[in-house]
């Protein structure tokens, strides 16, 4: 059966095309068109920020946030837009989902032309949504991840050249439920996405009829006691075996390794943001579970700039909270030791010091040699671990000779100047 | 020393980078030639007022064979490698760069160009710095190396001993004239970085200069590049905590140092700081391979007050 052409479908599908180009837009930041700039001078400054729009519109994750916290993170004024968009399900039930979810629109592409097969018949959006909120309750919402929004921006990471081969995993879920929209037409939307199940729940006109059906039940059940669990191994178990080293170091903004790893849903805003290029997706390898594939900082080729906070602006999640400049350039998000062995003046007897050259928090002392070369000496209270030394270590006989590791929690570092 | 010669001669810098080996040739034969005791000159010029102190310079520069003949484009060095603020001693006055290339401007010099390889992604260095700014503001252009690699050429340092190649952005080569404005520092690997040490902002690979000898090697590319003229920055100089800073131990002499034997300029320059040039390493050396006038007793200081 051929769907006719009406007006209705025509407005419908360029609004949804238009929000998809933005929602693209906004995670990549630009390019834009020369004409856009030409007539609105200041589209040219947009700030970063930007990129927490669209991930920032699901009230799920503003519900999980809050819930792991058991505090209000959003303010007021990111607060509003999630909020505005449940009030709108209540009133409209899944409206958000045909008019400007981008994933829903991309996924309602293939499904255009799709075969209509049933790959998977049961639904298990209800599942995954109880599973959220149960583990949120505990402080662990293992699958925040499947938020369509953070879905969605994550994806775009295979478009930035901020990819590393650990982004591939997470950044192909889109792809990947793009194909299966071909077979059984948006299968996500129908079967998988938890803010769709959560829309439906709370729309008026079935709101009765939900909440008395049996199968609600079975669903919180099946959910809670999924997520909880799992939560509680992900929280106690496999926890890091207390050597300092095992720690990533974590975008500024990010209160400690546990309550990051919790809260980040893996939309990678942070990771698209960083001009610098330095904050990459974690490679899972010796990893917890619960900190699989969240942003980390690679310092070997960049490092955390003085002068900037873009990523902690653009966090819809909470999970780095917004810091000034000035806050920014005292956080302290790792340590860098010197590894002597390896060090040009330590081990080699060069006059090098560049790491104390580039450090811009003078961290770095000179403790020269007897024969009066200088030798570098990281001092832990005052390093923020930005990774500069890291970066422009010339060493390479035996690897770089100074390593920023993260820290368990991160704090103001003291000021040397 | 000898550039100038080659452009008394009537050859320009360009021709002399174009003959190549040839030049070189004649180059690495040059300190043998006149082994007798070469000399050199070198201008201090004192005062408060950054702008009259470069016309000052501009003044003495005039007044001892110009820029160079026939001079169209300029290659101007300054240091712009740190997010600092002009006050803390990092990088080159933006007050000096904006003097002197108006200067240019006014001598007819139809292009400038300003490349900068920076410590620091040149959003913040070349901003901060105040230099961008009051470049653009004079018709020049300043150009961020760092994120453009296909702009460096690579050059052999016959003379050089640890140093025998490097990658050299293209833009200090092509120009008719090149100008090395550092500002004098102190430095935790190099101790001290003034004219010399600043030719480490226009190539690509630093890395290999640390390690082969890191003042070795600055002493080896001073054997290549050899700018018209040199003016170091000493109107406010760090005693410690360089390249970056910031620290709070500052002395102001005021400064502009004028050579065109850079080497020469270090030297002086080197007495803001310590007893003898000698004491800087890279100095050293440069005087083993007879690259320009350390000693200064061999040195004449003209005083200058502007």
């Amino acid at each position: 059966m051929k769907k006719r052409v009406t007006l209705k479908r025509t407005i419908r599908w360029t609004v949804r095309l238009l929000f998809l180009v933005l929602a693209v837009f906004f995670a990549i930041g630009g390019p834009l068109p020369g004409i856009a700039v030409e007539l609105f001078p200041k589209l040219e400054n947009l700030p970063t920020s930007i990129a927490r729009i669209f991930p920032g519109l699901s009230p799920l994750v503003l519900a999980s946030s809050t819930l792991t916290e058991t505090s209000w993170y959003a303010g007021l004024y990111w607060g509003l837009p999630p909020l505005a968009v449940l009030l709108l399900a209540v009133w409209k039930g899944r409206l958000f989902c045909r008019w400007v979810c981008p994933a829903g629109t991309a996924y309602a592409i293939p499904a255009t032309f799709s075969m209509k097969k049933t790959l998977v018949p049961k639904r298990l959006s209800g599942i995954v949504f109880w599973s959220i909120l149960g583990g949120a309750a505990i402080g662990m919402p293992l699958f925040i991840f499947l938020d369509p929004l953070a879905n969605f921006n994550r994806a775009t990471i295979l478009i930035t050249g901020t990819y590393t081969a650990a982004s591939i995993i997470p950044g192909i879920i889109l792809p990947l439920f793009l194909l299966l929209s071909a077979v059984q037409p948006l299968l996500w939307c129908t079967h998988f996405c938890p803010l769709g199940y959560c829309f439906d729940l709370v729309y008026r006109r079935s709101l009765k009829r939900r909440w008395q059906s049996p199968e609600l039940r079975r669903e919180v059940v099946l959910g809670l006691f999924i997520g909880i669990p799992l939560a509680f191994i992900a929280r106690k178990f496999p926890r890091a075996k207390g050597a300092e080293e095992d720690h990533p170091v974590l975008p500024p903004g990010a209160k400690d390794i546990d309550t990051f790893a919790a809260r980040c849903t893996r939309c990678y805003a942070c990771v698209n943001a960083c001009p610098s290029g330095v904050i990459r997706v974690g490679n899972p390898v010796g990893r917890r579970i619960s900190q699989f594939f969240h942003p980390e900082l690679e310092q070997d080729k960049a490092h955390c700039e003085e002068f900037c906070n873009e990523c902690t602006q653009v966090c819809p999640a909470g999970a780095l909270q917004p810091l000034t400049v000035d806050e920014k350039r005292h956080r302290q998000i790792g340590v860098a030791k010197v590894r002597r062995e390896a060090c040009l003046a330590w081990a080699d007897n060069e006059y090098c010091m560049v790491c104390q050259e580039h450090c811009p928090y003078l961290a770095i002392e000179n403790e020269p040699s007897p024969e009066g070369i200088p030798r570098p000496v990281v001092l832990p209270d005052i390093c923020r671990g930005c990774g500069h030394c890291e970066q422009t270590c010339p060493a390479i006989r035996a690897g770089k000779a100074i390593i920023v590791y993260g820290v368990k929690a991160q704090k103001e570092a003291e000021d040397a100047f | 020393m000898s550039a100038t010669t080659f452009s008394t001669a009537g050859i320009s810098r360009r021709d002399f980078i174009r003959t190549g080996i040839a030049g070189t040739a004649i180059l690495a034969t040059r300190p043998t030639l006149f082994a007798a005791e070469p000399e050199a000159e070198v201008w201090m010029i004192h005062g408060d007022d950054k702008a009259k102190l470069m016309t000052q310079a501009l003044k003495v520069v005039d007044q001892n064979g110009g820029l160079g003949t026939n001079v169209k484009t300029l290659a101007l060095k300054v240091n712009a490698a740190w997010a600092r603020k002009p006050e803390r001693g990092a990088t080159t006055h933006p007050t000096l760069i904006k003097t002197f290339l108006e200067g240019c401007q006014a001598r007819g010099i139809t292009k400038t160009v300003v490349p900068e390889n920076p410590c620091v992604r040149a959003e913040h260095s070349f901003t901060r710095s105040g230099i961008q700014e009051v470049v653009e503001a004079a018709g020049s252009t300043m150009i961020d190396l760092k994120s453009e690699k296909k702009r460096f050429a690579d050059v052999n340092i016959p003379n050089g001993k640890n140093l025998r190649k490097a990658e050299v952005a293209r833009d200090f080569l092509e120009a008719d004239a090149v100008v090395n404005m550092p500002i004098a520092k102190h430095h935790g690997g190099a101790k001290l970085t003034m004219a010399l040490k600043n030719w480490m902002g226009a190539v690509w690979d630093r890395g290999y200069w640390h390690r082969n000898n890191l003042h070795q090697c600055i002493a080896d590319f001073g054997s290549f590049m050899k700018p018209n003229w040199t003016i170091i920055d000493a109107t406010r100089i760090m005693l410690t905590r360089g390249p970056q800073g910031p620290t709070r131990d500052m002395k102001h002499p005021n400064l502009l140092i004028l050579s065109k034997d850079q080497v020469a300029a270090d030297s002086v320059a080197t007495l803001l700081f310590h007893d003898s040039p000698y004491e800087i390493p890279f100095l050293k050396f440069a005087d083993d391979m007879g690259i320009g006038v350390v000693s200064p007793d061999r040195i004449t200081v003209h005083k200058v007050e502007a």
